[in-house]
């Protein structure tokens, strides 16, 4: 991966976030890239920090978070030590951003039209009958019918999808680089979440951009992601390549998950499998693996200050002690 | 994406990553295949210095916090003490004029001087006082009780009790508070406890809708219907679910209330319709006094001025700081 | 069903049955206007669960499971149709047989954290139940609150502790176990663990099929989440728009879906194996729900099901059996992939 098919570079970040008791590590040491093109997955379970790496890579941290260390950089832009002005220049435009929420993400008193063509009128140099022209090109593309109707509309007139398709419309309407999306079908149904995944597909191989999806759902991720990270405890577990992360995943965390998880085709007649316990709290992690308190396979060499990852393939590293290993059998029967 | 960027709220769980009060540390060591029992739960460790439940420990905690809340209960305690231990150590005949005595100015034995009939300044302050308060505590917990009663009946039952229910209080809201009291206040021979009654009757109209708005949110709470579903009837419902979650509110409305019934009868003593003579109350001192204010007889209006702004400050202080601490609280419970 | 003794559930007493049941919601118009529109929450549902039987309810927000499920546990009454449990018509109770009803039918709620009182302890929330029915005396409830933590997996000195200090899974035991305080014969569960993560979703999902077969009660286990439901009910129900389109054994519906709903539905699960996912042919489905205040004539699916021709617009559907004990609500059922396959059970 040379540097210019990098959509996005994360080394080392740590980002901070201050509570009523102190400050807490929210991101600790976060490092991976995103190639051009590519779909990256960052799944995890609420309070892993998947959300604040991501809002850190959109540079948009809130005022309770601050990177203490470590780089974002977007198409070989640095993000880190930008300020606010600067800031407000990069997103919206390199970087897309849509939430899990359409309906608290759009402003209820602005018409649909207006807010899909905002981003385009801040960051081009335009007319408005332009920006409005290129909005209702963005919501033909993102599948909305009608859209010179939608243009006109107000959000609690549309669905859900509707909403959320308008959007996914106003984060690319600048053709951003990268497309950060938060837990962007987490407040759908499932027939609705589906014709949204299918979306995102449709639109990188039309726009040619990068998406960082952050989802807690497995099944998300194995539907689109190229590439996942998996985030426990404010740090990345492991990062590989869909396929291998499904069929030979190393780490003991990113097995329990996959296990953990009831699908259409579970054995009905066992009990699920399930990890006993709860992650840590972030304000009480000590050196070492965060994972081992719940894990089976732990022992003293988990609690090592300093553990480094470990390289299955180019691709895909781990830090797991105890990894799972290849074991043929299981490899290729997956 | 500006609508986003606007709208962008912090309100994502993982931005407030492993909320300390939700997330108990410690965990067992069960391996990873356990599914089921006591193996696969967490002990939960003790919560430190997070957010005391017990209204005290708030209380403390909000004071220690709010420095403008503790002068306005040190003031409130002086002013207590003064009122009520003041005469003890302080004695001055307060029952038989002394016309050889009249508008002394501040001097020896009559450290504040005496009024127009001889009564000495510094001891009718202190009677005053007592009946100032007297009353405001005495109206303020009978608004505070009919209120909270009639809102939480009116907004429990909601429907066609509530909307009967308010619209009573809606008109009586309707009447001008202070022709009504005007009027009662001549029909009736005022006393201590016809001013505590009849200053309550016309205030508990406020009480009885924050408590009506607040039992409103409550009642569709699950807590609420688990409550119902376990076959509990209504007032076991209104005084178990209900009014302990309001408490907060309760108590800070009651905290004013007190303020405006002690407001509320210095203007009825100035007006001259409060407690007859010889009975001392400040708002009657001060209308007496401004008859002689031309005359320089400063002494005579000041001290009872200032006592009334003392106390009802003190009071707007610490309903004020009280109001702070249940908002925190309400947050952190909610 | 792999695992459940189906034939229990096929000869056991219906524990409830709900027979054309329709709740239908005024829309909220101007004041002193009547109310001309209604939404229509739960149209015309008749349904049957067997006593002991775990029945799942599943579709899409809005469909009116949630409305469905208050209406069964009696939080709320029907605008027509008869709602019976264990052979009383919940509909016409009132007062205290109301209450003695409600002594037998608990809710599970979805979110563990709103329906604990904040302001209780939890042995004071689980003794509720106990103090509300006025059986036991203080030290008996005592114990009983301590059996129920056992049961649930939780330590004694969680009594102690107030719900701001504990996770959700650990709430949603505590629901749990106040559900089951009172011993009742009926539990409804409305999304149980959809607010739980992952990793807790299985302990709580484990803990409630163990205690489900403990006890032999009866659950209505209401979710979005046909994955969750496969794994918890024996018997299924899928809604849309307030109408129940498909129901039977769910080793029936999960694998010969006769409904092209519920095909759509299964098939837009979002399955944790790439492969799976990447050649995954089916088109997904499209359009947007209708609108409940004014739903399409004859069969509600229609304006966005695939099959549809004229007849779907002018005739609505009576449900018929495909299979033993499945039932589907559609003129054109799909054909089963292999008619052959192994079907249990009666009902």
């Amino acid at each position: 991966m040379t540097e210019q098919h990098i959509a996005a570079r994360v080394e080392n970040l740590c980002v901070d976030v201050a509570t009523r008791d102190g400050s807490l590590r929210a991101v600790d040491g976060a490092s991976l890239t995103i190639a051009e093109g590519e779909v990256f997955g960052l799944v995890g379970e609420s309070g892993c920090g998947k959300t604040t790496l991501g809002m850190a890579i959109a540079g948009l941290l809130p005022s309770a978070a601050r990177t203490v260390a470590g780089t974002v950089s977007v198409a070989g832009r640095t993000l880190t030590g930008l300020r606010e002005r600067e800031l407000r220049r990069i997103r919206g435009d390199l970087v897309g951003v849509v939430f899990q929420d359409p309906m608290t993400t759009l402003n209820p008193t602005m018409k649909v039209g207006r807010q899909v063509a905002e981003p385009f009128r801040l960051h081009r140099d335009t007319t408005a009958r332009a920006a409005r022209h290129a909005a209702e090109q963005m919501l033909d593309l993102v599948g909305l019918p009608n859209p010179g109707r939608v243009l006109d509309a107000y959000p609690h007139q549309l669905s859900g999808g509707m909403r959320q398709r308008v959007c996914i419309a106003a984060a690319l309407i600048c053709r951003p680089k990268l497309l950060i999306a938060d837990e962007p079908t987490t407040a759908l149904d499932v027939t609705t979440q589906d014709q949204i995944l299918r979306l995102f597909q449709r639109l990188r191989a039309e726009l040619g951009m990068s998406i960082l999806l952050v989802t807690h759902d497995m099944g998300v991720i194995a539907a689109n992601a190229d590439r996942v990270g998996v985030m426990y405890a404010g740090q990345l577990a492991e990062v590989g390549p869909v396929l291998e992360i499904f069929d030979s995943p190393q780490h003991r965390y990113t097995r329990a998950l996959l296990e953990s998880v009831p699908t259409l085709d579970t054995d009905l007649s066992r009990p699920l499998r399930t990890i006993p316990g709860l992650p840590p709290r972030l304000d009480r992690v000590g050196p070492g693996c965060r994972f081992a308190p719940r894990c089976g396979f732990a022992d003293d060499a988990c609690s090592a200050a300093d553990l480094p990852w470990r390289e299955l393939s180019p691709m895909h590293s781990h830090r797991c002690v105890h990894p799972r290993g290849l074991s043929r059998a299981e490899h290729s029967h997956g | 994406m500006t609508a986003a960027d606007s709208s962008f709220v912090p309100n994502d769980p993982t931005l407030a990553p492993n909320d300390p009060t939700l997330a108990p540390s410690g965990s067992s060591l069960a391996p990873g295949d356990s599914s089921l029992g006591p193996a696969g739960t967490p002990r939960p460790g003790p919560v430190p210095g997070k957010a005391p439940i017990g209204v005290g420990r708030a209380l403390v905690a909000g004071l220690r916090r709010n420095r403008l809340m503790l002068a306005g209960l040190v003031v409130l305690v002086l002013m207590v003490g003064f009122c009520f231990l003041g005469p003890v150590f302080y004695h001055s005949d307060q029952t038989n004029a002394s016309l050889a005595d009249q508008t002394l100015p501040p001097g020896p034995g009559h450290p504040l001087g005496t009024d127009a009939v001889g009564y000495d300044q510094l001891g009718r302050l202190m009677l005053g006082g007592q009946s100032a308060i007297e009353i405001g505590l005495g109206a303020a917990l009978l608004a505070v009780v009919l209120g909270t009663a009639w809102g939480a009946v009116a907004g429990y039952f909601g429907g066609a009790v509530d909307a009967m229910m308010m619209r009573v209080v809606d008109a009586m809201l309707a009447i001008p508070a202070i022709l009504l009291l005007l009027v009662l206040s001549t029909i009736w021979h005022p006393s201590v406890p016809k001013l505590i009654v009849i200053l309550g009757l016309l205030a508990w109209l406020g009480p009885a809708r924050f408590v009506r708005g607040e039992t409103l949110t409550i009642r569709v709470r699950d807590y609420v219907k688990a409550a119902r579903l376990m076959g509990a009837r209504a007032p076991r419902i209104i005084v178990r679910h209900v009014l302990p979650n309001t408490v907060g509110t309760i108590m800070v409305n009651a905290t004013f209330q007190v303020a405006d019934a002690i407001l509320a009868v210095a203007t009825l003593s100035y007006l001259g319709l409060g407690l007859p003579p010889p009975a001392a109350t400040w708002g009657g001192m001060l209308s007496s006094g401004l008859d002689y204010v031309q005359a320089g007889y400063w002494w005579l209006v000041y001290p009872p001025g200032i006592a009334i702004v003392l106390v009802v400050a003190a009071f707007y202080l610490i309903g004020d700081g009280l109001r702070e601490i249940f908002d925190a609280r309400l947050r952190t419970l909610r | 069903m792999a695992d459940q003794p189906e034939n229990d559930a096929g000869t056991a007493p219906p524990l409830v049955s709900l027979d054309r049941v329709v709740k239908e919601y005024p829309v909220a118009g101007p004041m002193f206007r009547r109310a001309a529109q209604r939404v229509h929450a739960v149209s015309d549902v008749s349904l049957v669960v067997p006593q002991g039987a775990s029945f799942g309810l599943v579709g899409e927000s809005g469909c009116g499971k949630s409305t469905l499920g208050r209406l069964i546990v009696g939080l709320e009454r029907p605008t027509s149709g008869t709602i019976q449990v264990a052979g009383e018509d919940t509909t016409r109770l009132r007062g205290a047989d109301r209450r003695r009803f409600w002594r037998d039918v608990q809710l599970v709620f979805q979110d563990p954290r709103s329906s604990l009182d904040p302001r209780m302890k939890i042995a004071a929330s689980l003794g509720e139940p106990l103090a509300v029915q006025r059986e036991q005396a203080r030290e008996q409830r005592r114990r009983l609150i301590l059996d129920l933590l056992d049961e649930v997996g939780l330590p004694a000195d969680a009594m102690r502790r107030y719900p701001h200090e504990m996770s959700g899974g650990q709430l949603q035991r505590v629901g749990i176990a106040r559900a089951l305080a009172v011993r009742p014969r009926l539990v409804v569960a409305d999304e149980p663990v959809s607010g739980l993560d992952v990793s807790v979703r299985a302990q709580v999902l484990n803990l409630m099929r163990t205690l489900q077969r403990a006890h032999g009660i009866t659950y209505i286990v209401i979710s979005h989440d046909l994955t969750t439901v496969r794994y918890f009910a024996d018997h299924v129900g899928v809604m849309y728009l307030g109408k129940l389109v498909e129901t039977g054994p769910v080793a029936s519906v999960y694998t010969r879906p006769a409904h092209p709903y519920t095909a759509a539905l299964l098939a837009a699960i979002p399955h944790p194996d790439p492969r799976r996912e990447r050649h995954k042919e089916s088109a997904s489905l499209g359009g947007d729900l209708p609108s409940a205040v004014d739903p399409p004539s004859g069969c509600r699916f229609r304006t966005r099901c695939p099959l549809a021709t004229e007849l779907c617009a002018v005739e609505e559907p009576r449900p018929r059996n495909v299979a033993p004990g499945h039932q589907v609500a559609c003129h054109f059922p799909l054909p089963s992939p292999s008619p052959a396959a192994e079907t249990q059970g009666p009902r």
